[in-house]
């Protein structure tokens, strides 16, 4: 047996593993430089995979640049040019609270985002008007939205599938101001007739693995083998479609129109219930349902829009 | 009794009438490199000679077509990424140019115009190696099997990628083009189109593609046990008593009672390996256009195992417990 034989063999097997080795080098590379938007999908799916547009990077995400000369044209008539600590001023969402609470409630969403409060606020002015602190009120309004509108009624209709806790900011940030986006899904009109092509038939199965990975349950979780169409077998293929509408709903209403960024993983990350829900009292936002807020329902995306660079 | 098969046979030497001039200048035509010896394949097991190659106008032809159509890969798939190539290999195995829907040509290269570019360039260049293919064996006057065999294989490919499409009315029904495009395209048609297992010329293309490895690994073991003897010299020996080749006919007689000689044992992987593609494509044809699901023709046509009443045990004929029987006994919509 000469050795010289098992060189060939052993090339083969190096050049595997260094190829291995490789891909997690060039993605931990990725990672730690700058984070490039990728956009360009010309799936329905929009997002997922290729998630960002470039334009997005542009529109004011971040830390609020506090030597920025404040603009009080572009400001409503509540903000004061002159700002009082300890006094109230234009507060359009969270109206009930003292202002100690209100303190308190600023504090759980400085933890939930990992964030201080120049995040959102000028210091030198805390009523002036931001795009963060715009953000911030419609995700306000949404997190209401989405306790009230949808979690609420699925635990009132399916108990044995509801546990305690609420959602709150931290549910989906978990201590990040922005969150990755991982394993999309389609829009759930996707769901509601067959698929014509395999080209759609390719959008509804990549969800379904999306969704079944995000919830780290396998096909039988929602379906049965007998029948994967029909919903009526199992509860949690009707929880499902009630969240997967949510889903659309988030980022139709409530995101701006190229940024539809939540899915299954947003909240889930891989636990049939979300980890990180918030107890009764923290998070409550007490919001009278405010539907016709005009950043929220009549355009959609307008705060971000109208927002300046800084 | 067994010294009867080693009895000689008389056989009239084989005759060349027109034996090929392999280095006649006008047959081999423009040839590039010089032959060039890289001593480390020997490690694997194969020849070491490199070169020279030949330059036919085909081969000219379709190496171009396929370098455009790696250039509007690249090019489509960087579109798709901004243009950010740290993306582009996180990607590499997710980035598909998707076919557009409807049989026009596609709105943008976005949507769709990548991919009719790409498939009219990649059917170009595998036309033109075959045409390459038929142009060297067309010059050795050889008998053109090789390129039957290579033109059934590109009768599957234009099957998925172009006539089924073209009768189902949307590329739509095409595979992406990318690195993993064909697996998703073969998980989304089963799931559409039903479960192709139960397609039967897809069993019958299981049976071919088993088949002809069956019969590589016995003509491959064979021809490299007895090497030693010579029978690398197969169609040569043929005619030889003793020679390796006769004892590896006389080793499958005896084994199971039936054997190939060096010239049929090619016959039957020709036809096996011709026979899985062209099933095959007989079975991608047929989905949609004559069969809506398989499983369901299955179920019609007896293929797939009915339980009868799934409610009472088969032997007992007990109630069987529910958490079984209660789904079975739910109306189908």
């Amino acid at each position: 047996m000469n050795i010289k034989r098992l060189l060939g063999p052993l090339v083969i097997v190096c050049t595997l593993a260094l190829a291995g080795v490789a891909q997690p080098l060039l993605d931990t590379a990725r990672a730690a430089g700058p984070e490039k938007p990728v956009t360009g999908n010309n799936s329905p799916l929009g997002v997922g995979h290729f998630d960002r547009n470039p334009a997005d990077a542009e529109k004011g995400y971040g830390p609020v640049d506090q030597a920025a000369p404040m603009d009080f044209s572009t400001q409503n008539a509540n903000v004061p040019k002159t700002y009082v600590p300890g006094k109230l001023y234009n507060v359009q969402v969270l109206k009930q609270y003292s202002y100690a609470t209100l303190l308190n409630q600023m504090n759980y969403y400085t933890q939930s985002l990992g964030v201080q409060c120049t995040y959102c606020h000028n210091v030198a002015n805390f009523a002036y008007d931001t795009p963060t602190k715009k953000i911030s009120r419609t995700m306000q309004i949404m997190s209401n939205q989405v306790a009230s509108g949808w979690i609420d009624p699925v635990k009132k209709d399916y108990p044995n599938y509801s546990v305690s806790g609420a959602v709150g900011c931290v549910t989906c940030h978990r201590g990040a101001p922005r969150m990755a986006v991982k394993w999309n899904i389609v829009p759930v009109a996707y769901l509601d007739y067959k698929a014509k092509t395999t080209k759609q038939a390719g959008y509804v199965v990549n969800s379904m693995y999306s969704a079944s990975k995000s919830l780290g349950v396998n096909c039988l979780f929602c379906h049965n083998t007998a029948d994967f169409v029909s919903l009526q077998y199992y509860p949690t293929n009707k929880i499902a479609h009630r969240m997967w509408a949510m889903v659309d709903k988030i980022n139709h209403q409530y995101l701006p129109a190229n940024v539809k960024a939540v899915t299954c993983y947003t909240c889930h990350q891989g636990a049939k219930w979300p980890q990180a829900l918030v107890t009764a009292g923290l998070d409550q936002t007490p919001v009278e349902a405010h539907a016709s807020h005009p950043a929220v329902h009549e355009n959609p995306g307008a705060h971000l829009a109208s927002g300046v660079a800084h | 009794m067994a010294t009867v098969i080693n009895r000689p046979i008389a056989m009239p030497p084989v005759q060349h009438p027109d034996p090929s001039p392999m280095d006649d200048a006008d047959l081999l035509g423009v040839r590039i490199g010089e032959p060039f010896r890289v001593p480390f394949l020997k490690r694997f097991g194969v020849d070491t000679q490199l070169g020279t190659l030949w330059l036919g106008t085909w081969g000219v032809l379709s190496v171009m077509l396929f370098l455009a159509g790696v250039g509007v890969q690249i090019l489509g798939g960087l579109t798709l990424v901004n243009g950010d190539l740290g993306a582009y290999a996180h990607y590499l195995f997710n980035i598909q140019l998707l076919p557009p829907d409807g049989l026009g040509p596609a709105k943008s290269l976005a949507e769709g115009g990548f991919w009719q570019i790409n498939t009219a360039l990649f059917a170009g260049s595998v036309l033109c190696w075959a045409g390459r293919c038929y142009e060297r064996l067309m010059r050795y006057h050889w008998r053109p099997y090789l390129f039957f065999a290579y033109l059934s294989a590109i009768l599957l490919s234009a099957t998925i990628w172009v006539f089924r499409p073209l009768l189902m009315g949307t590329w739509a029904e095409a595979p992406a083009m990318g690195l993993n495009g064909d697996l998703d395209w073969a998980q989304n048609f089963s799931v559409l189109w039903g479960n192709l297992y139960y397609n039967p010329w897809h069993m019958l293309a299981i049976f071919f593609l088993f088949g002809s490895t069956m019969l590589w690994g016995m003509h491959g073991a064979t021809i490299l046990a007895t090497s030693a003897e010579g029978s690398h010299h197969e169609v040569a020996e043929i005619k030889d008593m003793h020679s390796g080749s006769h004892k590896s006919m006389l080793f499958w007689r005896w084994v199971m009672g039936f054997n190939a000689n060096p010239k049929t044992i090619h016959d039957w992987i020709w036809w096996f390996s011709v026979g899985v593609v062209v099933s095959s494509a007989i079975g991608i044809i047929t989905t949609g256009t004559f069969v809506n699901d398989w499983y369901v023709w299955g179920v019609d046509h007896g293929i797939v195992a009915q339980y009868g009443d799934m409610t009472r045990d088969a032997v007992n004929q007990r109630p069987v417990p529910l958490d079984i029987t209660v789904n079975m006994s739910m109306p189908r919509p």
